[in-house]
């Protein structure tokens, strides 16, 4: 998977959970900037990414994801 | 999961540890799910359940209890209230000690058992465990996260085993299962091998699974679901079958519909439909040819089709996956009477062809109503009623006991209801009238089993009800018809009885009587017991 295709899906997996559409995520999107991130959602966040990329998030990551920049860094690590 | 099944529910959810606080809150929904966990309620502890003593066990149960009465009292108008077991499952399992949170998940499931609540349906949470697999029901990563015990398809698995309940409350619950014979019920094909050479032995490997089948069948049908046979065959062949071959289980007599002859499946099921007085959509299809289920599936997609599996080991675990997920069965009494009302209604359809006139025919069959009101024995098969009857219903309203009880409690409405018997034989509890007497009379329910259909009982009913509101000064009858896609025959109902239409909108039309105006019916043919 190239840098690109993983940036893509990640923000499809974050608009979808969020229910923000896509053209509203960028790189510096973050708990900050979107609105609807609560704490349900982030949990909502953290299933979806497992199963979209087939990982699993350890329990330790789960509080340190709370950006687009941080969930790449992490998502990538573990799909490596 | 319930999408998939054209159950669109809209749902919604309360706030963590609030289940108390919300329940105050939960009128007006149809059904209400209670996710009451053992583990989050250990989890507010300090030790471990398994070092309380005698002592912190029984506060822990007084606690729940009280807790589980203040909810199921809330949440008593609630027409439907699912309630899951307590499971120990997540917590401590040994299973040759008896550990103390298993204890405690026995006495307070027996506790939530014996509840009164007549909206009150207890689901299993252990039996879906298993079906789901405990490694695959736990998350513990959400739970320390989030003290969200259970996966998504836990919660996938739980949403369809609500199906059959979802299905009974919106009358959408099958009513019959209707076999195909040649490799369904029996093994071979009775055209080709002859009577000795099809299996459905208890004594081969193979005719025992078929053997098994037919006893699922007999059940069934001792559960008041109508069983039926659908095949292409010779009749003369399959009715020498059902009456002389040593290994049947299934026999004439458990089957209520027959269409065994050459003709397409497709028309035979929608010929047995209307000889059942049921939609398509309450039927459930069996068959092993993949070309007679592809034909139904296209032709009737609203018939639940099952193929006998490849794996015939499979066929009877397929089968009861089908029952549990399409029937509600309860093992009603009335439900059991059904069956042989059925076989009396083709008697009656017989006799019926021998009269020229249908009053002719109706004042030979001795028919005898009943009308009892606010019978509280009557609750349970009054609510059944409104769940289940789609034809001759005028407004469609579905209640639970819980609110037929309200109603017959609440003096301003009167709860009628008309058992029917005739000279074949008693129909039971087959009319249901809800009026409200509020210086008018207004019908809020109007109702009438499709089995007691076409003998103007209808008609005798309404006479009791115009006289109830004439004696109770009543000037006005109102009513009122609402369409669904069932109900389309009995849409002049009102008119015929001499009701005048005030109101007429796409779906709905009120109605108004003049009760002094009333043309009083007095069938003579139908004795009336008040």
């Amino acid at each position: 998977m190239n840098m690109n295709e993983l940036d893509n899906k990640i923000l499809e997996v974050m608009s979808f959970v969020f229910e923000v559409p896509v053209s509203d995520l960028n790189e510096e999107s973050s708990q900050d900037t979107i609105e609807s991130w609560d704490s349900v959602k982030h949990l909502n966040l953290i299933v979806a990414l497992e199963e979209e990329f087939d990982i699993e998030i350890p329990i330790e990551e789960v509080g340190n994801m709370i950006s687009f920049k941080l969930i790449r860094l992490i998502v990538g690590d573990l799909i490596h | 999961m319930l999408y998939t099944e054209h159950v669109n529910p809209v749902i919604s959810f309360g706030n963590y540890d609030n289940i108390i606080q919300e329940s105050f809150h939960c009128e007006g929904e149809d059904m209400v799910v209670v996710h009451y966990d053992l583990m989050n309620i250990l989890d507010k502890y300090p030790t471990f359940v398994e070092s309380f003593d005698e002592q912190e066990l029984n506060a822990v149960q007084e606690t729940v209890q009280s807790e589980l009465d203040l909810i199921l009292t809330n949440l008593a108008g609630v027409p439907s209230l699912v309630v899951h077991t307590f499971s120990s499952k997540g917590i401590y399992v040994h299973t040759l000690l008896s550990p103390k949170c298993k204890k405690l998940e026995v006495s307070l499931n027996e506790y939530l058992q014996s509840r009164p609540n007549t909206n009150l349906n207890v689901l299993d949470i252990n039996d879906l465990i298993a079906e789901v697999g405990g490694e695959a029901s736990f998350d513990f990563k959400m739970y320390f996260l989030s003290k969200t015990l259970y996966t998504i398809d836990f919660w996938k698995a739980y949403s369809m085993s609500l199906l059959p309940l979802v299905l009974r409350n919106t009358g959408k619950a099958r009513k019959a299962i209707i076999f195909d014979c040649d490799n369904t019920l029996w093994k071979g094909i009775l055209g080709e091998d002859g009577e000795t050479g099809i299996d459905m032995s208890p004594q081969t490997k193979i005719g025992k699974i078929f053997n098994k089948v037919q006893q699922l069948a007999v059940w069934l049908g001792r559960q008041g679901v109508l069983v039926g046979l659908c095949s292409k065959n010779n009749p003369a062949d399959v009715d020498h079958v059902l009456e002389n071959h040593d290994d049947m289980v299934l026999r004439k007599d458990d089957l209520v519909v027959s269409r065994v002859n050459w003709e397409d499946k497709a028309s035979n099921l929608r010929s047995i439909a209307a000889e059942l007085n049921i939609g398509l959509d309450s039927l459930v299809f069996v068959d092993d040819s993949s070309f007679e289920i592809n034909l139904i599936r296209e032709q009737l997609p609203m018939v639940q089709c099952l193929q006998v599996p490849e794996a015939i080991h499979d066929y009877p675990g397929a089968l009861l996956k089908t029952i549990s997920r399409y029937f509600y069965l309860t093992g009603s009494s009335a439900d059991l009477e059904k069956k042989d009302q059925y076989k009396v209604q083709a008697l009656r359809n017989e006799l019926k062809n021998k009269f020229s006139s249908i009053d002719d025919y109706l004042a030979s069959i001795e028919l005898e109503i009943t009308v009892a009101v606010n019978d509280s024995a009557h609750i349970g098969r009054i609510s059944e009623l409104t769940q289940k009857t789609n034809q001759f219903n005028l407004t469609t309203k579905r209640y639970t006991e819980a609110q037929i009880e309200a109603f017959m409690k609440n003096e301003g409405t009167t709860v009628f209801s008309v058992s029917v018997r005739d000279k074949f034989g008693d129909s039971g509890l087959a009319a249901v009238c809800i009026v409200e007497f509020d210086g008018v009379a207004i019908i809020d329910t109007f109702l009438m089993s499709c089995r007691v259909m076409g003998r103007n009982i209808e008609k005798a009913i309404m006479d009791v009800v115009v006289r109830e509101a004439a004696d109770r000064g009543c000037a006005k009858v109102f009513a009122k018809y609402v369409r669904t896609q069932k109900n389309e025959s009995i849409h002049e109902f009102y008119d015929e009885l001499g009701f005048k239409c005030i109101q007429s909108e796409n779906e709905q039309k009120v109605y108004e009587l003049e009760t002094r105006a009333y043309v009083y019916n007095n069938l003579s043919y139908i004795k009336v017991n008040n």
